[in-house]
């Protein structure tokens, strides 16, 4: 049993520990801080019955394009070798989505993966629909190239309507 | 800076501070290249002036501000404290001395230079602006107030500084100025909306019209959740409710907004609105258990905090909880945590035979061991704090065996699927876990043997079998089986790092950076960057352990540390090893102080992003970060290291070894010695060598990793690392270097203090002559577990050190509230019968209690030899506990034996009677030296089962 929940301040250190043990491309803590404080809606931890921290999904927008261009972007993912088969990437990819759209009215989102990673293209683009958007030469320090993966929201005027986005609200009263 | 002219010929200090023409505008180039960083250019104009004016003390100051940023401490302090004492008025002086210690982080000192320029210079912004920075940074928040509110005044257009007005009464717990604050902000925004684009509405209309304005609209949704924590935290309840119902609109975090309209629902004691809501957020995200408990303390239930909390809850509470999670998992069939929390539910004891419990797990496991999921003892780990549950659910898993073995399902019934046949290798794996937890070592390693023989390319399986054999007392086939896993997928890093883990608790530190290297940025496989250079260099692959460090790798310096540390604690050990140690320690200590320095660019980052809320978080975060288990993992580490160079100071052994080993040449034959003298010549040229061509050294222990330029340090990393491991051995004062650290993990630890701490502090306040402090620290641990044997010991210890006559000399208070405490604590009795009624109390506790209770027995009547030894041996060894039946009866581990070991060590024979008892009881047990474990010296890889999966691979 794992709760997936956005994550607070406490959680980054184990974040980082957790992605220091799964994956090559590492941070600094000032890095996630730097996430936490920007976007904090679109940090998601996973948290096992003992309140282990065995998976996160660190995104951001990506501001950089110029105003109202901004995107979604997955900057990390990570689930615990221990703690795989049971769902947590997708379940983390799909809470930092809503948030993306929700909290930031992202028109899409990207991400980065290996060309080789087959099972992460997988659950991307099989589980959660992305597509190839354009492959990056030698993306990674070690000469491997990247697939540019995105995945498009809603459009922007079907959002305006249903109440924040067919969200359903506490009943007032 | 430009004072009034010079009018008359005397010489006042403003006069020398004017500058003709040529020189005011070299000065004015000087700041300008500070500025753009061309710090040699400055330095040159700097020195232009001096020419001519050498006293004049802005340019001084200059100078040294310039020095310091190239890497030239000593003589920047010297300049820009000269600058001052000549121009002792002028705020530039005082300004640059500030910016200086800043850059020190020696904050404290830096305020009370900003606040001597601000006195000279009273409307200064950006001294203002500075201050406030040093100020919150250094939690200084009336002062902040204080430098927030005349911001404001002075510029009250600027959006910032009326969010960080409020934010500084928010800080001070003044939440309603805090929310005035805001409000009259607001209002003159709307005013200004109103008038239609005001000449400077904050500078931050431009950047919204443009495309739709998310980022601002972020942000509007940002300070309305905002206002409502303000609100909420100064205990308007109501008023923040309604005004996040007010501001639906607004609000783009739907989810934060209803989290904290949950929260105040139930604080507020409304809880049908309560109920709604968390069922809403549960339907959203059913497997958050903090809506389960929302949903549970708005019906009235206590919250269900974890597996084994549960125990304490009433009868009827817990039929009531499993009725509703019933209702839900009707509601969503996929949530797995309804199902999980439901065992919780179901005590063992509620029915006879436990049925209700094992039909609990039985439908929580069934789904998993289909899929094959890794994590499902982990997920029912929490039930073995109860010895029945361990039984009943070993009755379960053994059933599922016995039942895919006949008939290839997991039971009878309606639920008698044909399975894969890999679910009985998830079964074994399972029972493997089981065994393992409940100290049935055998069965546990049956188990993984069966099942890696049915598959053995299920690479979990080694790791299970790796953790039995590190439970088994077998660290090096622990790692053998570790590795195997990691061979069987290079890609994994997660399985790198558990081999890597496994290596430094066998000892095997070098095979261990070998493989910690491989997933660095560096060392990828194929990394095909700047290969003409790499070519050329050909760096030792080692060398990015570096990496490692940077990216603040705690887990792995831990580990180190520890092995290191290991090393130095052999009778034979390497001491040089308590140096490489505190070395590790001190990364992760140096870690917590740069991810404390983190927080300062984020204090202005955050007013202008309006993240107001995760910026409160992060303070408070920041506050009690080094309350941090991680932070204290790496202090008792380093602590221990400092107590054991004070012990044993490195200094003199290295003397007493230099002794000895003129005295072993001296025995030696003439062209022997000549050999001998001859290559150690040689192996310290090469050592000169190596050192030369490392280059000169910069200041260490400053390489701050947050603070941008690094102070250049050329020497190779693995150099650099044995270097400064060899100058930590030297530290000149171990005792005062635990003194800072103990005051910080005490300060910190105050409101959740932990025994560990307070046992180090103990041994550091004997071995400082602080009877207070010890007193103190035996206190505090004898208030965390008053049966602690630790603290026990270390009460007698004092007890005994109190009457060895070093209260005489001491101050009649210290020796009074010494006096007065011991007497309490003893009530009367004599110290041995104290003693004695410790071991009647606490003794059946577990060994250790057992044995330290009888050690300080022993030490209170103060036995020694053949004395002890009976008292041990009556009352300990051959009593109760330590008798091979009991080891098998009980979950003793093979760490807890090694303990004991060690501390019957030298008590006669009772250290080789445990050992015996030990090897019997651990047969693969290499500390002991049981059976199997001889057996496997000789044929290390036969742990690897029946047959070598990558053998298997390899045929393939």
């Amino acid at each position: 049993m794992v709760c997936i929940r956005t994550a607070t301040c406490e959680d980054l250190l184990h974040m980082q520990q957790a992605n220091l043990k799964s994956l090559p491309e590492n941070y600094q803590f000032k890095y996630y801080l730097y996430h936490l404080l920007s976007w904090p809606q679109l940090l998601q931890v996973a948290e096992d019955a003992s309140g282990r921290i065995v998976g996160y999904v660190l995104a951001k927008m990506e501001e950089e394009t110029g105003p109202g261009e901004s995107h979604g972007h997955i900057t990390s993912l990570a689930v615990n070798r221990t703690s795989r088969k049971v769902g947590l990437a997708t379940r983390l990819m799909m809470s930092a989505h809503d948030s993306m759209d929700e909290v930031f009215q992202a028109p899409f989102v990207s991400l980065h993966v290996r060309v080789t990673n087959k099972a992460a293209i997988h659950l991307y683009k099989n589980i959660l629909r992305y597509d190839v958007h354009d492959v990056e030469e030698k993306y990674y320090a070690d000469g491997e190239n990247a697939y540019d993966m995105r995945k498009h929201f809603r459009k922007k005027k079907e959002r305006g309507g249903a109440g924040g986005g067919g969200e359903k609200r506490p009943a007032p009263g | 800076m430009a004072s009034s002219k010079a009018k008359a010929a005397g010489q006042t200090p403003e006069d020398r501070r004017q500058l003709p023409g040529k020189e005011q505008s070299l000065f004015r180039q000087i700041v300008r290249f500070y500025e753009t960083k061309q710090y040699k250019k400055g330095l040159k104009c700097a020195e232009q002036i001096l020419k001519k004016f050498p006293e004049h003390g802005e340019t001084l100051s200059m100078k040294g501000l310039t020095l310091n940023c190239l890497d030239r401490k000593e003589e920047a302090y010297d300049y820009v404290k000269k600058g001052l004492r000549m121009d002792l008025r002028s705020h530039v002086c005082w300004h640059v001395f500030g910016l200086l210690y800043r850059s020190d982080h020696n904050y404290k000192e830096a305020i009370k230079c900003y606040l001597n320029a601000l006195r000279l210079e009273k409307e200064n912004l950006q001294i203002l602006r500075d201050l406030s920075l040093l100020q919150i940074q250094m939690r200084d928040l009336n002062g902040f107030v204080n430098t927030r509110r005349q911001l404001l005044t002075l510029r009250p257009a600027q959006r910032t500084n009326w969010i960080a007005f409020a934010v500084a009464h928010h800080l001070v717990k003044n939440h309603d100025m805090c929310l005035q604050v805001i409000q009259a902000y607001e209002k003159t925004t709307a005013k200004d909306k109103d008038a239609a684009g005001g000449k400077d509405a904050a500078g931050e209309g431009d950047k919204g019209k443009a495309g739709g304005g998310e980022e601002e609209q972020f942000q509007t949704s940002e300070m309305v959740l905002y206002r409502a924590r303000v609100m909420e935290e100064g205990g308007r309840l109501e008023e923040a409710i309604d005004l996040i119902r007010e501001k639906d609109d607004d609000i783009l975090d739907k989810l934060g907004a209803k989290e904290a309209l949950g929260r105040m629902f139930l604080a507020s004691g409304r809880n049908q609105e309560a109920e709604e809501l968390y069922r809403g957020l549960i339907d959203k995200n059913p497997e958050n258990t903090r809506y389960h408990d929302g949903l549970f303390r708005s019906l009235g239930l206590p919250a269900l905090v974890k597996g084994a909390a549960s125990s304490h809850l009433p009868k009827d509470a817990r039929q009531k909880m499993a009725t509703e999670y019933d209702a839900l998992r009707r509601k969503h069939s996929k949530c797995v945590a309804f199902v999980r929390r439901v065992i919780d539910l179901h005590h063992c004891e509620d029915d006879g035979e436990g049925r209700a419990f094992v039909s609990a797990v039985d439908a929580y496991a069934r789904p998993w061991l289909k899929k094959g999921v890794p994590s499902l003892f982990q997920s029912l780990k929490d039930l073995y704090e109860k010895r029945r549950n361990a039984e009943l659910i070993e009755g379960l898993f053994e059933g599922y065996e016995s039942s895919l073995r006949k008939s290839g399902t997991l039971g009878e019934g309606d639920s008698a699927e044909e399975m894969a046949p890999d679910v009985l290798v998830w079964v074994l794996a399972f029972l493997a876990q089981h065994y393992d937890r409940v100290g049935n070592i055998a069965k546990a390693l049956e188990k993984c043997d069966a099942a890696i023989a049915h598959t053995p390319t299920v690479i979990e399986l080694y790791t299970i079998k790796a953790k039995v054999m590190k439970h088994a007392g077998n660290l090096s086939s622990a790692a053998l089986l570790s590795d195997h896993a990691r061979q069987l997928d290079l890609a994994d890093r997660y399985l790198n790092c558990h081999t890597v883990k496994y290596k430094l608790r066998a000892g095997d530190i070098d095979e261990a950076n070998s493989l910690a290297v491989l997933f660095t940025k560096d060392n990828l496989p194929g990394n095909s960057k700047d290969d003409e250079k790499k070519k050329k260099e050909k760096p030792d692959p080692l060398q990015s352990l570096k990496n490692l460090h940077e990216m603040q790798c705690i887990w792995y310096e831990h580990e180190l540390g520890s092995a290191h540390l290991r090393l130095a604690e052999k009778s034979d050990g390497n001491f040089e090893s308590v140096g490489r140690a505190l070395h590790k320690y001190r990364y992760i200590l140096q870690h917590f102080d740069d991810m404390h320095e983190d927080q300062f660019d984020f204090h202005s980052y955050c007013l202008r992003k309006m993240t107001l809320r995760s910026y409160l978080d992060m303070l408070k975060f920041e506050d009690q970060i080094y309350a941090h288990p991680f932070y204290s993992k790496g202090a008792w580490g380093a602590l221990r290291c400092y107590l054991r160079l004070h012990d044993d100071p490195p200094a003199k052994r290295r003397e007493r070894e230099a002794q000895e080993e003129e005295e072993r040449v001296a025995k030696m034959a003439p062209n022997e010695r000549k050999k001998y003298r001859a290559k150690q010549r040689k192996l310290q040229k090469q050592k000169e060598q190596a050192a030369a061509a490392a280059g000169d050294h910069a200041q260490d222990g400053a390489n701050n990793s947050s603070g941008g330029q690094k102070p250049k340090d050329s020497r190779p990393f693995l150099v650099k690392e044995e270097e400064d491991a060899e100058k930590l051995l030297y530290t000149e004062n171990p005792l005062e270097e635990a003194s800072s650290l103990l005051k910080k993990l005490q300060e910190y630890q105050q409101d959740d203090p932990k025994l560990e701490t307070q046992l180090l502090a103990f041994e550091w306040a004997m071995r400082s002559g602080k009877l207070l402090m010890a007193l103190q620290a035996v206190r505090r641990a004898l208030k965390i577990d008053g049966d602690s044997p630790g603290a026990h010991l270390c009460f007698v210890r004092l007890v005994l050190k109190s009457r060895g006559g070093c209260l005489e000399g001491t101050n009649k208070v210290v020796a009074g509230v010494m006096t007065s405490y011991i007497e309490k604590m003893l009530g009367g009795r004599a110290l041995e019968a104290y003693a004695e009624s410790y071991v009647a109390k606490a003794g059946s506790k577990s060994m250790l209690h057992a044995l330290v209770g009888a050690e300080a027995r022993g030490l209170a009547s103060s036995l020694e030899g053949s004395a002890l030894e009976d008292l041990l041996s009556s009352g300990v060894v051959g009593g109760d506990w330590f008798t091979e039946a009991h080891l098998a009866a009980r979950t003793t581990t093979h760490t807890s034996c090694i303990e004991v070991h060690g501390r019957l060590a030298g008590v006669g024979s009772l250290g080789e009677r445990w050992a015996e008892i030990c090897a019997r009881h651990f047969p693969y047990s290499s500390h002991f030296g049981g059976e199997k474990a001889r057996a496997l010296q000789g044929d290390p890889k036969s742990i690897l089962g029946v047959q070598s999966a990558l053998e298997n691979l390899a045929i393939q």
